[in-house]
Parts: structure tokens; sequence; C-alpha cells
């Protein structure tokens, strides 16, 4: 392997260079294939067209092989072939994490880890040169791979920060979960590719993710759950009391019932995190990436569960709080940013479809979704898409209204978000549905967020099961309700 | 999707010429070339842009011309030609309803008015009835005339203001830009002002009919123009048979809902939301929300429409199942200018240290991008257009923004936000520019503290430091004033 190693550089030029048939790293690799089926988030209890995608996991210790979680997402079917050619072999999932993006696979069928061999983790994400490995028409090729710079990504919850490793690399239409390797050794594996820019899962948090799968129960990631704003401004700085050169970055929000919630607070300056310096600009100095942003903090070397110090700067005094650091569910923000294999939970009610807001359902949009949903949902979800309250965890959206003459009156209302039926507030289907059971003198009153149009849904409550059977009937609905898992 | 036909701007089509009754026309149908200067929100102490658009008028009583308010819109001055006379006369605005797109020049000299007829107005055309339309397209210099059936009438948005929606006349009969303002003429008399063209209906025009321009002209009759009053009422149709029986409406009795009362418009502490309105002016209200008017189906706004601010509405109402009859005294709802498209005023701003204040707007909001409705921070959207409808208690009032940051030492590293709404600045709940100055001016502390009112931003200024560069600010970036009011 080193041998091939030093002849790397001058194989750098070729977009893709093929390795011998027996080189090492095709006993690391394997090809996975997964039949998925979306939901259809418009018509939530039938599924999209069912499709492919194939992507390749790393061989590792304990017969498992290491993938990205995205590629998992709506699973039907998931096989493993083995250096790219048939047979395909059942698989199955072992393990998941879709906030950190990682997860692991094995199979049950005798014998397909013969041959295989776990590859090499790297102690951190370092080196010289990188490359990673593909196959392509199945042969091994070892695309040359040059770093980029090191960025904090969301993951599926917001701000849940991670660091991912850009690099520009010669391997075309790859971020299927590329092995990227530096002296024979695994950096990291390619969640995306965009161009030539591939961004890279680096070992660090692979190692993180295997040693929480090894404890007697997975803790998970924790995410800060701040907004802040930069304390560049020596105004500002002398406002909250700090002399000289401003740091630290004023705290302007804390996520609800996340990491920070009770601990930070509005008009706090956040000085030092876990003994990190943060600087004006909420960056500290990494050992390894440089100044990166302060997220990275509550993931990089910690679990949900372990307690971090925070120096900050409170009514113009320095003093310590301890942040006791929480994994937060994409579920608990009032519209979740996503939702990880659960199906939408829905509501159909006398023709009109019900069911809960999120990301996924506003993605329906297109790319540009922020901008292009209904006006007043693009209101909603720039204004409080991350502020859930006691009263309200989950908006529920009108999505649509199957004509009959039950529901005449109401045909072309859409995209509205219900307030309270029957006068009791609403923030999940499980109310509605309990609301339903409680009419008032005979009628079924829906109302809605005032808005431009009709705000609010009268319908006879003596006719509203049967109309529902009838409407289900209609239009092919075989399922009314399904509520959220809790 | 309506598309105001701007003046001046246009392709040459052809028209098929009409000549009956055109001789007495011609003589009162006259071309105005509008040499406007619109100011800047965004720069609201430079000049405007400056240029000409050109439209069509008509002499009507009084020596006046009467013309669509787009014509005449931000002029720095007006010239009028009439037909087969090459000389130019200078002329004014005398009033302008933004609201209705209509508007009155006079000239300066009103002698070149002897001898030139008043054009008489007659009432609303009949529907597949032919009309024709005078005027200088394309700002050609002879008068042109074209004719067409009247296709359609019916309640239609006005797009010059974007918030009003009025009587309209839909015509076949060929409006491109330039012929705005001109008339429509039926058996010699007006029946009609040409306006705006939709570009999802080819060779479609319309025209304001004499029902909208007779209540402009009456309303000015006292010298001012008020405008046309707002009830203030968001409405539900009633085909619902359920919504009708859980309003105690018999079989017969039709009507809509009161989804939501505007506060300070003119149904407010009349009116209740749930009530079922049944009848207006007179006219019964059908569940779709229209009434039968001159042979015709159209929104029952088409009867407030038709009064003046300070007059009576009567109405029927249905409330808790009792039935009522109440009067509503119509009124203005002032929040709502700035709603719209404003036009003939000059831009309000504050600068100080850098930072420049200006009210939030439609206009204000049209600087953040073309896309603005999409591309701003949503709480401007929803402050302007969603939250008078959405909060019960909500009184609708003005607010004020940063707009944008002139760089400087004092400022350039603090944290700033512009387009964001200002809640309080010193502590002081400040929501017009004369309360920003007097925010700011009246502070003693180290610091100027502006706090936002949404997602817990602030900013702060060295207040000894920002006193001291204000002149030197001014100076850099050329701006003559610290403020407009």
């Amino acid at each position: 392997m080193s041998r091939f190693l030093s002849i790397l550089p001058l194989l750098l030029i070729p977009l893709a260079v093929s390795a011998r048939p027996d080189h090492p790293v095709e006993h690391q690799l394997v090809t996975v294939r997964v039949t998925y089926q979306e939901w259809n988030e418009y018509r939530p209890w039938q599924k999209a067209k069912p499709s492919n995608r194939t992507f390749l996991g790393t061989v590792i210790s304990g017969n498992r092989i290491l993938v990205p979680s995205a590629y998992l997402r709506d699973a039907t079917l998931i096989q493993f072939e083995k250096y790219d050619r048939p047979p395909r072999v059942p698989a199955r999932i072992a393990h998941r994490d879709d906030q950190a993006g990682l997860a692991l696979l094995t199979t049950d069928e005798p014998g397909f880890f013969d041959g295989l061999e776990p590859v090499t983790f790297a102690e951190t994400a370092e080196g010289d040169s990188f490359y990673c490995a593909a196959w392509k028409s199945s042969q091994l090729i070892l695309p040359a791979c040059r770093w980029s710079q090191v960025k904090v990504f969301k993951s599926s919850v917001p701000y849940f920060g991670y660091a991912g490793i850009n690099f520009i690399t010669d391997l075309k239409n790859g971020g299927r979960g590329e092995p990227v390797f530096s002296g024979g050794k695994m950096i990291g594996i390619i969640k995306s590719q965009s161009g030539d820019q591939a961004t890279v899962i680096p070992v660090n948090l692979i190692r993180a993710y295997l040693n929480a799968v090894a404890m007697p129960e997975y803790p998970g990631f924790a995410r800060l759950g701040i907004d802040y704003q930069y304390n560049r401004g020596k105004a500002q700085a002398a406002y909250f009391g700090q002399d000289g050169e401003p740091s630290g970055v004023r705290i302007r929000g804390v996520f609800p019932g996340g990491s920070a919630d009770g601990h930070l607070q509005i008009d706090d300056v956040l000085l030092e995190l876990d003994g990190h310096k943060i600087n004006c600009q909420g960056d500290y100095d990494h050992p390894r990436y440089g100044l990166i942003d302060l997220n990275l903090i509550a993931t990089e070397g910690h679990y949900a569960g372990d307690v971090i110090p925070a120096k900050i700067l409170r009514n113009k005094k320095e003093m310590t709080v301890e942040i006791p650091l929480k994994n937060i569910h994409a579920s608990q923000a009032l519209i979740p940013y996503a939702r990880p294999n659960t199906p939408p939970p829905y509501l159909m009610a006398g023709g009109f479809v019900f069911r809960e807001l999120d990301c996924p359902y506003l993605r329906a949009w297109g790319d540009d979704w922020e901008k292009n949903i209904p006006a007043y949902l693009r209101v909603i979800n720039d204004m409080r898409s991350e502020s859930p309250t006691a009263e309200q965890k989950r908006l529920i959206v009108l999505t649509d209204v199957f004509p009959d003459e039950y529901n005449l009156g109401y045909h072309n209302m859409a995209q509205n978000i219900v307030k309270t039926v029957n006068g009791r507030p609403i923030d999940s289907i499980r109310k509605m549905e309990e609301a339903f059971q409680h009419p008032v003198d005979g009628f079924h009153i829906i109302e809605f967020i005032p808005s431009y149009g009709i705000n609010k849904v009268i319908l006879d409550a003596a006719e509203f099961e049967s109309a529902t059977s009838a409407i289900m009937e209609k239009y092919q609905i075989p399922q009314r309700i399904r509520l959220s898992e809790e | 999707m309506s598309k105001l036909i701007k003046p001046g701007t246009a392709l040459l089509f052809v028209f098929a010429l009409h000549f009956t009754a055109q001789a007495q026309v011609e003589k009162s149908v006259v071309k105005i070339v509008n040499q406007y200067n619109r100011f800047s929100w965004y720069t609201p102490w430079a000049s405007g842009s400056t240029g000409g658009g050109t439209g069509s008028g008509f002499v009507i009583s009084g020596k006046r011309i009467l013309t669509n308010a787009h014509v005449v819109s931000d002029s720095a001055m007006i010239l009028v030609y009439f037909h087969n006379d090459p000389n130019p006369y200078p002329a004014a605005v005398s009033t302008i309803g933004h609201d209705c797109d209509l508007a009155i020049i006079e000239l300066k000299d009103p002698a070149r008015m002897a001898g030139v007829p008043a054009l008489e107005f007659d009432g609303l055309p009949e529907l597949r009835s032919q009309v024709t339309t005078y005027g200088y397209p394309a700002g050609g210099k002879l008068l042109s005339s074209t004719a067409g059936v009247v296709s359609r009438i019916e309640m239609q948005s006005y797009v010059h203001s974007g918030m009003d929606a009025h009587l309209t006349v839909q015509t076949d009969a060929a409006i491109n830009p330039g012929n705005s303002g001109g008339p429509v003429i039926q058996n010699g008399k007006v029946v009609g002002v040409a306006f705006q063209g939709n570009q999802q209906l080819e060779n479609m025009g319309f025209f304001i009919p004499v029902h909208v321009v007779s209540h402009f002209l009456t309303d000015l009759e006292d010298g001012t123009y008020d405008g046309y009053p707002e009830l203030g009422l968001y409405l539900a149709g009633l085909d619902s048979p359920a919504a009708r029986r859980y309003a105690g409406m018999n079989g017969d009795e039709t009507g809509v809902r009161i989804e939501h009362i505007i506060k300070g418009c003119s149904v407010e502490g009349v009116l209740q939301e749930d009530d079922i309105i049944t009848s207006v002016g007179g006219y019964a209200v059908a569940n779709d929300g229209t009434v039968e008017w001159n042979g015709m189906r159209l929104d029952f706004g088409i009867i407030p429409d038709g009064l003046q601010k300070g007059q009576s509405l009567p109405l029927e109402i249905i409330r808790n199942k009792e039935r009522m009859k109440v009067d509503v005294t119509l009124s203005h709802y002032s929040p709502l200018p700035a709603k719209a498209n404003l036009y003939d005023v000059k831009p309000q701003y504050y600068v100080y240290g850098g930072l420049v204040f200006a009210p939030l707007n439609r206009e204000t909001l049209k600087t953040y991008s073309d896309n603005w409705i999409q591309e701003a921070p949503q709480e401007l959207i929803y402050e302007t257009y969603y939250r008078y409808i959405e909060e019960d208690d909500f009184s609708d009032s003005p607010n004020v923004m940063i707009i944008r940051q002139l760089n400087h030492e004092v400022n350039v590293e603090e944290a700033y936000y512009t387009y964001r709404l200002i809640d309080t600045i010193n502590g002081k709940k400040t929501r017009t520019i004369p309360e920003v100055i007097e925010a700011i001016e009246s502070n003693t502390a180290d610091q100027h503290i502006i706090q936002f009112r949404y997602g817990e931003r602030m900013t702060a200024l060295d207040r000894k430091k920002a006193d001291a560069a204000n002149a030197e600010i001014l100076e850099q970036y050329a701006i003559p004033k610290d403020r407009q009011l």
C-alpha cells in the first residue's frame, strides 16, 4: 500500500485513476443499493414513486458497514454488493444517527464479510495528500482530493454544529459515501458533492459516533441552541461593561428547552465556552482547523449529558455558568427542519386534510421554497420556525379540501393554519382528533389564524363521520388519521 | 397580474379609426406630457429620477382637464397639447386621487380653454355596446381613436395604488400606453376614462366608469379630495349550509359573515365579528357577497363605493341569531397610505451616526429588492400586510427602521440591522422619525441603544463619538441635511 501511495502524486493529473484489481481498498468497500420511497407530503397517506440509489459503504470492525445516513432515507430495501459485483445480499440498519449523518449497516448473510477488511482510521483528519476511493464500471478508482476548508455545518436540526471538510476532488458525480484516505488511513467519508467540491465527514466525528454506539445507551450529540450577535463594536462592548478590545458574543436568544435554555440569558456576553476563548465574531481557535464557529464546541469531544462551563459577562460582571448539553430532536422546533424516518401525521376530516407543518412539506415548493411558499407560511417560517411555546408546540396546516357537497363553500381553501377546533387550541393532530369529539351545538367549528380569506369553517357535526367516510371512499383515501409517535 | 399602463412607453399599434362624433370630441381631448421627478426612498436626500411621460386627458366643466393620477404623478412640470395646436400649455395638478387613479389638472393660463367644449358624462354603458377610446397612445402627436365593445363590468384592483379595488369596465377597444387618461365615448358622451391593461388578456383594456369618476368629482366639490372611505371588513361567503344554519339564518336568508374587523375603520364599534350582513344600502347580499346592481351581479363593495366620507350606510345584519338594522358612518383608515404605492411625497429620513432611519412603508419596502415581498425580512411584510388582520386588538400604526448604514469608524464595527423594525431607542418607544430624533437628541447616556422588535437584536453607538462624527459623515456622503420630516 505504501508503495502505491508513493506514486500517487504522479497520478493526480488524470481525472480518474484505475487501481489494480487486488488493491487493498477494494476489500474495504461495499456497494450499497437502497430502494426508497418518499412520503407524498401533500397526500400524506400515500408514497411517491419508488426509486433506487447506490452508494458506498466502508467496512469497519465488527462486520459493520459505515455509510452517510442520508442515503438510507425512506429505505424500503437495503442490499450489499461486494467488489461492486453481484450477487446482492440483503442488509439491515444496525444503528443510525441522522443528526450526525452517520449510520451502520450489517448483513445476516453468512460469509459476506469473508475477504473484506476493516479500514484503518486515522487519528484525526490530517494528512499531506488525500485521495478517495470509488467504483467506476466495477473498476476501483482513486481520485485525488485537495483540502479546501473546514466549515461548521447545520445538521438536520439547524445549528447543530459539526465540522465538515471541503475538498476539491477529481472525483466525478460523487458524494456517495466514498471514503477519503491519507497515507492509507481513512480520514473521513464524503457526504455530498457539488461540482468538484466534496464535503467530508471527518474521522473525528466518525470515531466519536462509534464510541457512542459502543456505550450501553447511545447518548447522541448535543446542540448548544443559542442565537448570538457579534460583539465587534466598542460601543456595544462598553454598554455590556467591557473595557478594551471587545470579545465574546452577545446572546440574543436560546432555543426553548435546549442546552443553553435556563443557563444563558439574553444580553449575556459569552466569553469562553469549555475553556475556549470566543472571539467577537463567535469563533474560537481550534487546534487543527483554526478559527471556527463556536457551535462545534458542544459537539466535538462531547456528548449530550456532558456539562461544559461557560464564562460570561452578565450585568457587567464576569461569572461562570454550567451548561448541561442536550440532544435536541428536530421535532422540538415549531416547524421541524426534518422529520427523519417518520411519516407525516395527518387527519382527514370532512374532506379537509390537516397535517403537521414541517419543512419537508414546505420543500414541495421547490429549491427556493423559503421564498416561494405561500405568503403567510413564509411569514411564520421566517419569524417563528424555531420558537415553540408551551401552548404551541407544532402548527397544523390545512393542505387541501377534497370537494364534496358536505364541505360546500370551502373548496378553495388551502394553506391556512389551524387555531382552534370547537374552541380548543390545536397544536397536534392528536388534539385535533380529540377536539372533533366535542362538537358545539351540533356543529364543528374550525378556526384558523386570521389571514386573507375564510378564517372559520363550520361543518355539520351529525353528518361529519359519514361524510368523511364517503369522501374517503370517493377519493380512495385508505386511512383517516396518522398520529405522531409520542 | 394587472399591468399599469405607464405613460409614454409602448409599441405602436394599428388603430381602426372611428369617425362618429369625433369632430366634437377631438377638440376636447389633450395630450399631457409629464416631466416627473421621483425621489428615492433609499437615498432620500438625493435628486430623484427624472424623465418625461405622455398620457391623455380631456376637458370637463369648469375649464378643468381630467386624466389619470398615474399620468401626472410625481410631476415637476406638466405640458398640455391640444388637437392640431403645436404649442405647449403649462399646467399644474389641482387635485389628485391616487386611490381611484384620477386627477384634475388646470392650465396655468386658462385663456386657451376658451372655445374648448367640456365633454359631458353619461352613465354606465350596456354590456356588449360599442364604445370609442380617444387619446395619444405611444406619445404620438395626432389624436387616435379606436372602437370596441364593453365586454365585462366588475370590481377590480386599481394597480396605481396597489391597494384599491373599484368598479372597472373591460373593453376590446385598444387601450395602450399613452391612452391613459383619455375619454371613452359612447353617443358623444363620456362613459369612462381609459387607465390600465392586463398582460394576461390579449387586446383587452380597462376604463374607469363614470360611477367612479363622479365619486371623485363629488368628493372634491368642497375643495379637497378626501378619498374613498374604508369599511374595514374581512368577510367569508356563506355557501356552506352548515355555516348558515349555525348563524341562525332561515332557508331563504342570504348574506356574508364578518371574519375580521380592522381596528380604526368605519365599522368598528358598530359591527362585530361573526355578524352576518344580509343587506347593504337596501341591496340584498347573496351568499357569495354580491348584490344585484343595475342588472349586474357585483361585489357588494359597489354600494359603499358610491358613498363619501361621513355619509351613512344602512346595513341589515344577523347578530346572535337576532335581526338588526344598523348604520355605519363611513371614515378613512389612516394607516392605509403606508401600505400603498406612494406618490407626490418627499421621503422622510433622519441620518445619525451614519445610520439612516426611514419609515416603514411600501416605498421603503420596495427598496429592499425587486422581489421584496418574498425576500425582505418577513417581519416587515407581517407588520404591514398581516398583523392588522391577524390581531383583534392591534392598532395599526407607523413604524421605523434603519434602511442603510453609511460606514464610518463610529458605526462600522457595531452590530447593525437594516430592514428590521425598531422597538425602542434609549428605552423610548420609537415608531416615527420625529420620535427617533427625540429619543436620540434627549439621550445623555454614554451609548445610544437601539432595540429591535423581533429577534432580540440590538445596536449600540457611542453617543459622544457619533455626535462628533455627524457633520463629517454628512459631508463625506454628500448629504445636504440630516433630516427631512
